[in-house]
C-alpha cells in the first residue's frame, strides 16, 4: 500500500473546487425539477346556519332571489331562471351573463343595502350539473370585475348573500 | 458562476414546500374570475377535497361523502373543546375544494352533513381565472 508522505509542517491543504461545483448543480437540478408554480386560489364565503322550523320568526323584510339551474343529460348546463322566469342565452356563457346582468339590475334597482343586510341569492342547481357552472353563477350574482383604466380592474359587488337549498333527489 | 448557482439553490430553497399541504393538486378548480385570495384566512378552518366523482381525498383514501363523519365529529369535538377551553365563541370554517367536473349535488351534500355536525360556515374555493 502506498501512504501519502505526511507533509512538512508547510503544507497547504487545498478546497477541492471541482466536487463542491457538481454537488451544487446537482442540488439545483433536484430543486428546480421539485419546485412546483401554484395557482393562485380565492374563497367564496357561503354562511348556512341550520335553522330549525320551531325557532322560525319573521325576518325583516330582504330581498330573497331565487336562482334555478336546469343541467342537461351530460351534466351541462341547459337553463337558467330567476324567480321561476327563464333567461335568454343559447349557451352557458349567454345564459350566465344574462344572470348577472339581471342581479345588477335588482341591486342597482334595490340598493345593495347596509353590510349584512343586502338582498339574498339561494343557488338550487341540479344534482347532476357541473360544480363549473354552480361556481359561475356565484361568480354572476358576486359580482363583476369592471375595466376603471386601461389593464386595472376593479371589483363591483352585488350580492354577499348566497345560500344553497337541501340537494336535490339525483335523476337516475 | 457557482456564486449565481448558490442564489439560485437559497431561491429554490425558500421557494419549495416538503410538508403535506391540505391541498389536493389533482383536483381541478372551477375558474371564477372574481377568485381572489382573501385578506384574512379563517381563524380556524379545514379542508375537504372532492374529486370529479364526488369523493373526498382524506389521508390519502377516497371516502364517500357519508364516510367522512367520523371525521366530522372528531372536528366537531376539537372545535368545541377549543371553545370551552379559551371560552371564546369562534367558528371553524369548512373550506371545500370541489372539482369543477363534480356533480354541484354532492358538494351540497357534503355542506348539509357538515351542518348536521355543526358547521355553518363555508368557504367555496376557485382557481384564478388567467387572462
Amino acid at each position: 500500500m502506498r501512504f501519502r508522505g505526511t507533509g512538512g509542517a508547510g503544507e497547504k491543504i487545498e478546497l477541492q473546487m471541482t466536487p463542491m461545483i457538481d454537488v451544487v448543480f446537482q442540488l439545483l437540478i433536484f430543486f428546480m425539477l421539485t419546485f412546483k408554480l401554484a395557482v393562485p386560489e380565492g374563497d367564496f364565503y357561503v354562511n348556512m346556519p341550520l335553522v330549525s322550523a320551531a325557532a322560525g320568526q319573521p325576518e325583516e323584510f330582504q330581498q330573497e332571489i331565487e336562482v334555478r339551474l336546469r343541467a342537461d343529460a351530460q351534466g351541462m348546463l341547459a337553463g337558467v331562471l330567476l324567480n321561476d322566469r327563464p333567461l335568454p342565452g343559447g349557451t352557458a356563457e349567454e345564459m350566465i351573463d344574462a344572470l348577472r346582468n339581471e342581479i345588477r339590475g335588482i341591486v342597482a334597482l334595490f340598493g345593495p343595502g347596509a353590510p349584512g343586510e343586502g338582498p339574498e341569492v339561494q343557488i338550487d342547481a341540479d344534482y347532476h350539473l357541473r360544480y363549473q357552472y354552480t361556481m359561475s353563477a356565484i361568480t354572476a350574482c358576486s359580482g363583476q370585475l369592471v375595466e376603471i383604466a386601461p389593464g386595472r380592474f376593479e371589483v363591483v359587488k352585488f350580492v354577499e348573500k348566497i345560500t344553497f337549498p337541501p340537494p336535490r333527489e339525483p335523476v337516475p | 458562476m457557482i456564486d449565481m448557482a448558490f442564489q439560485l439553490i437559497a431561491f429554490f430553497m425558500v421557494l419549495i414546500n416538503f410538508s403535506e399541504t391540505a391541498a389536493d393538486q389533482q383536483i381541478k378548480l372551477p375558474v371564477s374570475e372574481l377568485a381572489r385570495p382573501a385578506d384574512e384566512p379563517p381563524e380556524r378552518s379545514f379542508t375537504l377535497n372532492l374529486n370529479q366523482d364526488g369523493r373526498i381525498r382524506h389521508l390519502g383514501q377516497l371516502l364517500e361523502i357519508e364516510e367522512i363523519r367520523p371525521y366530522l365529529t372528531a372536528e366537531q369535538r376539537a372545535a368545541r373543546t377549543r371553545r370551552l377551553a379559551l371560552g371564546t365563541d369562534e367558528k371553524t370554517s369548512v373550506i371545500i375544494r370541489s372539482d369543477a367536473a363534480c356533480p354541484s349535488g354532492k358538494v351540497q351534500q357534503l355542506m348539509q352533513l357538515c351542518q348536521q355536525h355543526g358547521f355553518e360556515s363555508f368557504h367555496l374555493r376557485a382557481q384564478e381565472r388567467e387572462d
